[in-house]
C-alpha cells in the first residue's frame, strides 16, 4: 500500500457515509484515505416516490447483486473488488429484523428475518454477516473486506460518541436500542442530528470528526463497533 | 408562471408546443435543437419588449441570425406543406394570459428588426392587443404594439404579469473565465453577467441580505455544503488577495477559504478555486438574489462540474428554486447524466424533456414522466441517468 489508502465503501445512506470516512481516516492514519462512496447510487426522482428504493438496506442488497453478476457470482472476482485498497459494506443490524418482501424482492434464500433477542447484539450480527456474504456470493469474508454492520444503526454508534450520558450508553445498552435515531431526535437542538423525523446529513458531516475523536468510548459501549473495528485491522494486515 | 410555449418554423423547431413546469430540464443530444428552445423563447421576449433585433437578441443571450437561419426550411413532405413566411411563438400563463406573435422577415435583403405581422395579447377570452397585417395600427410593424400598450397598464393584473415575465427573460451561459474574473462580460447586467460577469458582486449581496432574507441564509450555507474543500467564502478587494499579476482581475474577487491549509495561507480567490465552486455560487445567486430574473434558461448548468457536483448542484437548485418566496422559473440544459439523478421529478413542478431530432431533422420535445414503468426500473436498481444513457428515455445521438 502507498502512503494514500484507496477505500470504496457501500453504505445505507449518506449520514452512514459522512460518520464512516471520519472513522475510517482515524484508522488509517497517519495515511491519506481516498474515500469512495460506492454506492447509495440512485435518482432522487425515485427516492422522493418510494425511499426504499435507493436509500437503506434494499440498495445495498441490489448493488452486491450486481456485483455479484460483474465478478461471475462474487465479490472477489469484480473489478471494485480489486480496485481499492480496502472495502467496507455496511448495512444496519436492525436489517436482521426486515424481510425481502420489504424490499419488494422475491426468489430470495430464506434466510431474512434471522433477529435473535438482544441483549447480546452480536450473535444476530454474526447471522447477519452469513446474510451479508451471501448477497456478495462469498463464503467468508475475502481479504481486504471489512463488513459493517452497526446495532441497531449507524446512529446507535453516533449516539454512544457524542451523547455518553444518554441513560442507554451509561447501561451499555447501545446496541440493543431500537431505533436510535428516535433517540438522537431528542437531543439539544444546537447540534441536533434528526430534526422532524429527517437525519440532517450536514449535521452528521459538522459532527462526524467528533464521533472519530470519541472511537474509543463507543468501542468500550457498543460490541458491534467493537467487531467492526477488528474486522477493519483484519481486513488490512 | 409560463405554462405552455408554442414554436412554430423557429430553426430546427417547426411545431411544438411544451408545457413547462417551474423547473425544467432538457437533455438531447448536440444540435438537437436545446438551444433553440432557449432562444426561441428570448426572441419572444424581444417581441414582448417592442422590438425583434441583434441588439435585443443579444442582451437575451440569443444568437442573432439572419432570417434565412431562424426560418425554418424544412422540405416539404407527406402529410406536411412547407413551412411559412414567417416565425411564429405563443406563450401562456397558468392564470390564463397569452402572448402570440409571429414575425416576418425577408430572406433577400433582411431588415436590421424583424416585422410584426400579428400580435395577440389576451386575459383570458379579452383582447388587449389584436394585429393582424390588415390592421390599421401596421403603421410601425417593427415596433410591437403590447409593450407600448403595457406602458399605459397601471394594473398588476396575470396579462401585464405575463408580459413583464417574458420581457425580462435571459438565456445564462455560464463561461469559466468570466466567473473566475479573467476574462470580460460581454453582456453585463444586474445581478449577472450572462456569462457569469459580475459574480463577485451578486456573492456579496446575497451574502448581504442574509440578516433579513431566511431564504437566501439557507441558499449561501447549503451552497457552502457543496464546495467541499472550502469552510467558507465570500469576497475581498482584488488588491487583498495572493493573485498572480497575469490575471487581469476585477475590483472585487471571490474569497474561499481552504478548510486544509492553515490559517494565514488559506485564502483562495476566484481565479484560482475550482471552476465547480463557481458554478456552484453563479447558481446561488440566480436562486437567491432578489433581483434575479423570474423567469431565465441556463444553458448547460453542468458544464466543468464532476458528475457528482451537478447531481447534488441540481438537487439543491431546484430546492432552492422551489422554497423560495420569490417563485423563479428556470429552463435548464445538459448533458451530464447525473444531472436527472439530482432531479426531484415526484413535483410536478420539475420536469424532465428530452430533446431529439427526428429522421426528417425536426426537433422533438418529449417529457419524461414518472410513470410505473419507470419506478418498476428503479426497484431493479436503474437509476435515470442510466436509462438516459442506455437510450430507455431517448435524447441521444445514434453515432
Amino acid at each position: 500500500m502507498s502512503d494514500v489508502v484507496r477505500v470504496g465503501v457501500v453504505a445505507e445512506g449518506p449520514s452512514d457515509h459522512a460518520i464512516l470516512e471520519q472513522i475510517l481516516a482515524a484508522h488509517f492514519g497517519p495515511k491519506d484515505l481516498e474515500y469512495t462512496a460506492l454506492h447509495p447510487e440512485l435518482s432522487v426522482a425515485f427516492t422522493a416516490v418510494d425511499s426504499d428504493l435507493g436509500f437503506g438496506w434494499g440498495g445495498v442488497y441490489r448493488w452486491a447483486k450486481q456485483v455479484r453478476a460483474e465478478g461471475g457470482g462474487s465479490l472477489s472476482g469484480s473489478y471494485v473488488f480489486r480496485a481499492f485498497d480496502a472495502l467496507v459494506v455496511h448495512i444496519d443490524c436492525d436489517v436482521a429484523s426486515a424481510s425481502y418482501a420489504d424490499i419488494g424482492v422475491s426468489n430470495v434464500p430464506n434466510d431474512l428475518p434471522c433477529a435473535l433477542p438482544c441483549p447480546p447484539a452480536l450473535p444476530t450480527i454474526s447471522r447477519l454477516e452469513k446474510v451479508l456474504l451471501g448477497w456478495l456470493g462469498e463464503a467468508h469474508v475475502p481479504k481486504g473486506v471489512a463488513l459493517c454492520i452497526p446495532a441497531q444503526a449507524t446512529d446507535g454508534w453516533v449516539l454512544a460518541a457524542l451523547y455518553p450520558d444518554d441513560p442507554d450508553v451509561r447501561k451499555g445498552r447501545t446496541d440493543c436500542l431500537t431505533s436510535p435515531h428516535v433517540r438522537l431526535s431528542t437531543k439539544p437542538k444546537l447540534g441536533r442530528l434528526v430534526s422532524g423525523g429527517k437525519k440532517r446529513v450536514e449535521v452528521f458531516r459538522d459532527r462526524a470528526s467528533e464521533v472519530a475523536s470519541r472511537w474509543q468510548v463507543v468501542l468500550r459501549r457498543c460490541p458491534s463497533a467493537e467487531r467492526f473495528d477488528a474486522a477493519l485491522r483484519k481486513s488490512t494486515t | 408562471m409560463l405554462q405552455i410555449l408554442t414554436i412554430e418554423d423557429f430553426k430546427s423547431i417547426e411545431k411544438q408546443r411544451v408545457e413547462l413546469g417551474q423547473i425544467n430540464f432538457f437533455v438531447g443530444a448536440n444540435g438537437s435543437g436545446k438551444s433553440n428552445l432557449l432562444e426561441a423563447l428570448g426572441v419572444l421576449s424581444a417581441a414582448a419588449d417592442g422590438r425583434v433585433d441583434d441588439g435585443r437578441l443579444l442582451e437575451r443571450g440569443v444568437r442573432p441570425g439572419v432570417p434565412s437561419l431562424y426560418k425554418s426550411a424544412f422540405r416539404a413532405s407527406a402529410g406536411r406543406a412547407r413551412g411559412g413566411s414567417h416565425i411564429f411563438f405563443g406563450a401562456e400563463s397558468d392564470d390564463s394570459a397569452s402572448f402570440e406573435v409571429s414575425l416576418h422577415n425577408p430572406l433577400k435583403d433582411p431588415s436590421p428588426a424583424w416585422r410584426y405581422k400579428t400580435e395577440v395579447w389576451k386575459q383570458g377570452v379579452t383582447k388587449i392587443v389584436g394585429r393582424s397585417p390588415r390592421s390599421r395600427e401596421n403603421a410601425n410593424t417593427e415596433q410591437g404594439l403590447a409593450a407600448l400598450r403595457a406602458v399605459e397598464r397601471t394594473k398588476d393584473d396575470p396579462a401585464t404579469r405575463l408580459l413583464r415575465l417574458l420581457q425580462n427573460y435571459v438565456i445564462y451561459s455560464p463561461v469559466t473565465n468570466v466567473l473566475r474574473g479573467v476574462a470580460p462580460e460581454t453582456q453585463p447586467r444586474s445581478p449577472l453577467g450572462l456569462s457569469g460577469g459580475l459574480l463577485p458582486d451578486a456573492v456579496a449581496a446575497i451574502l448581504a441580505s442574509r440578516p433579513r432574507d431566511e431564504h437566501a441564509a439557507k441558499v449561501c450555507a447549503e451552497a457552502l455544503q457543496l464546495i467541499d474543500w472550502a469552510k467558507g467564502y465570500g469576497y475581498a478587494p482584488a488588491a487583498a488577495m495572493p493573485l498572480s499579476p497575469a490575471a487581469a482581475a476585477s475590483p472585487r474577487v471571490i474569497r474561499f477559504v481552504d478548510r486544509y491549509m492553515r490559517p494565514g495561507r488559506n485564502a483562495i480567490s476566484g481565479y484560482d478555486a475550482s471552476e465547480g465552486a463557481l458554478f456552484v455560487l453563479f447558481a446561488a445567486v440566480l436562486a437567491a438574489h432578489e433581483r434575479s430574473p423570474l423567469l431565465f434558461a441556463v444553458d448547460n448548468l453542468d458544464h466543468g462540474l464532476n458528475p457528482r457536483l451537478a447531481k447534488a448542484l441540481v438537487q439543491r437548485f431546484c430546492g432552492w428554486l422551489l422554497d423560495g418566496s420569490t417563485r423563479r422559473q428556470a429552463l435548464v440544459t445538459t448533458h451530464n447524466p447525473l444531472v436527472l439523478d439530482g432531479l426531484p421529478m415526484a413535483d410536478d413542478r420539475v420536469r424532465l424533456f428530452t430533446v431529439a431530432r427526428t429522421s426528417s431533422g425536426r426537433t422533438a420535445i418529449r417529457r419524461i414522466e414518472l410513470t410505473e414503468e419507470l419506478r418498476l426500473k428503479a426497484a431493479e436498481g436503474w437509476t435515470l441517468s442510466r436509462l438516459w444513457v442506455a437510450g430507455h428515455l431517448g435524447g441521444v445521438p445514434n453515432v
